[in-house]
């Protein structure tokens, strides 16, 4: 079977590597960064497509603020159809005007500043029945040492930048010279000159200081969700429970670490019963992965654990016990995830091997055209 | 360079002698740079505008009139791009400028001149 689901995905990689299959995404970009002042560090996950079923893993990894954030759903899974999640983060738009010195007065104002709020809908068929899950997230992290958040990075880099207050000076001098002396005004495009070589000068230190920056630089979320199944066809709607989730990667290593979840979900409708009288549940779900990255971060290995039981459980149903698996990024912005292993199965009756296949995708400057920078 | 500064007069007054306080600010999500220059010899940098505002006080300036000038420089950061900036003197509101970068632009600035009439 593993050979057989290889195969088939082998054609797809060869589609989606394409710059032409870039193009076709049209706006799709990705990068879990905040503008370009974030690594591509992770695939983006979208906090409320673990509750409707889009993440097939009993990790929740951590919601990176960004602008915007898309996953699309498992590409070739028969689980489910035309899933996709959506989050925004509310600080990083021109709406919310929470300023630098708001975020550097400690871990609560970086966590208010990074709240994201995301929304997923995933389609799922339970006894030969069409359903539609819905489910909304609010999320929000912070970096264990705020030095290692990105935005601080970037922030200590214009701090520690002086080629950049060399230029700005040159600037300042050929002003007031022209000013006192009574010379003539600085032309537009002298102008123009000094502003390039001020701005040139702060891109080598922001890009010397963004080296620094970390996948696996430790840090904590904690998320909670809400949602709602519905029979297509109509027949009324039911929660799929309210969660609180904590999650955390901690470093291990240059080019490690290890994630570890715990979610927590009251009142969730237990599927099986959906069509006779619904039966309510809550439950208690912990995971941990270990994962290594290569050394340019494209690639990161992984395997997971988790305590998911085989028990019908609508929380846990699909979710994997063990697995391995790989995030490979095709470019910039773009993530293939790829996992393996057992599961419990969707009907709650034992268990499943099972591969999984995710395209994750991110646009990082859709609500603002971003300057072409590089990494 | 796009980014124009409101001067609220091209004078302000000081007193012959009396220590002047400056002031300069910004509350915005970018990463400002602001000076304010008196004369040929004073230059007031603050960069920290993330960790507050930078208020001083230079010492009293003999009877004259002062050539001064306001810079800003604007960079976008990870929050975003907005500057919100204010520089005063003796508590007065000279110049100010708010915004936000252009899309796709990484850095601009402006500048603004007045005179300080010290008597």
């Amino acid at each position: 079977m593993l050979i057989r689901y290889l195969l088939s995905t082998s054609i797809f990689l060869g589609i989606v590597a394409s710059p032409a299959f870039g193009q076709e995404l049209g706006k799709l970009e990705e990068d879990p960064s905040l503008k370009k002042y974030l690594v591509d560090v992770a695939p983006s996950p979208v906090t409320a497509g673990g509750l409707v079923g889009l993440s097939k893993s009993a990790i929740t990894t951590i919601q990176t603020a960004q602008d915007f954030g898309i996953l699309l759903n498992p590409l070739t899974s028969k689980d489910s159809k035309a899933g996709m999640g959506i989050s925004v983060t509310p600080s990083r738009t021109d709406f919310v005007n929470w300023g630098g010195a708001f975020y550097m007065k400690g871990k609560l104002h970086q966590a208010a500043s990074n709240v994201t709020i995301s929304y997923a809908q995933n389609f799922s068929e339970i006894a030969a029945v069409s359903y539609k899950k819905v489910a909304y997230s609010l999320d929000t992290y912070f970096y264990f040492d705020q030095e290692r958040d990105p935005v601080i990075l970037g922030y200590r880099a214009f701090l520690n930048c002086p080629a950049r207050r060399t230029a700005q000076k040159d600037y300042q001098d050929a002003v007031k010279s022209s000013v006192m002396n009574e010379q003539p005004a600085m032309s537009a495009e002298k102008q123009a000159d000094h502003f390039k070589k001020i701005g040139e000068a702060q891109k080598t230190c922001d890009t010397d200081a963004m080296k620094a920056v970390k996948w696996n630089d430790s840090r904590i979320g904690i998320s909670y969700s809400d949602g709602d199944i519905e029979n297509e066809s109509g027949g009324g709607k039911h929660s799929l429970g309210r969660s609180l989730i904590i999650s955390s990667i901690i470093s291990t290593g240059d080019d490690s670490g290890v994630y570890a979840s715990y979610r927590r979900t009251q009142d969730a409708v237990d599927t099986k019963s959906l069509g006779t009288a619904a039966k309510f549940e809550n439950s208690s779900l912990a995971a941990v992965r270990f994962v290594s990255g290569t050394g340019d971060a494209s690639m990161r290995y992984m395997i997971e654990f988790s305590n998911a039981k085989s028990s019908g459980s609508e929380v846990t149903s699909g979710l994997y016990q063990r697995a391995l698996g790989l995030d490979k990024q095709l470019s910039k912005g773009v993530w293939l995830q790829f996992r393996y292993g057992k599961s419990t199965a969707n009907d709650g009756k034992g268990t499943v091997n099972k591969g999984l296949l995710n395209l994750a995708i991110t646009p990082s400057c859709l609500l603002a055209k971003c300057p072409d920078t590089k990494k | 360079m796009s980014i124009s500064i409101n001067s609220t007069s091209t004078t302000v007054s000081a007193v012959a002698g009396k220590p002047i306080k400056l002031f300069l600010g910004d509350t915005g999500k970018a990463r400002v740079s602001m000076n304010i220059s008196i004369g040929k010899e004073i230059s007031i940098d603050h960069d920290e505008t993330w960790s507050g505002k930078r208020e001083t006080t230079i010492p009293g300036l003999p009877a004259g009139t002062y050539q001064c000038f306001v810079f800003l420089y604007v960079f976008r950061s990870g929050l975003g791009a907005t500057y919100n900036s204010a520089y005063k003197i003796n508590g007065q509101v000279v110049a100010s400028a708010k915004g936000n970068l252009k899309d796709g632009v990484f850095n601009d600035g402006g500048d603004a001149k007045f005179k300080l009439i010290v008597s």
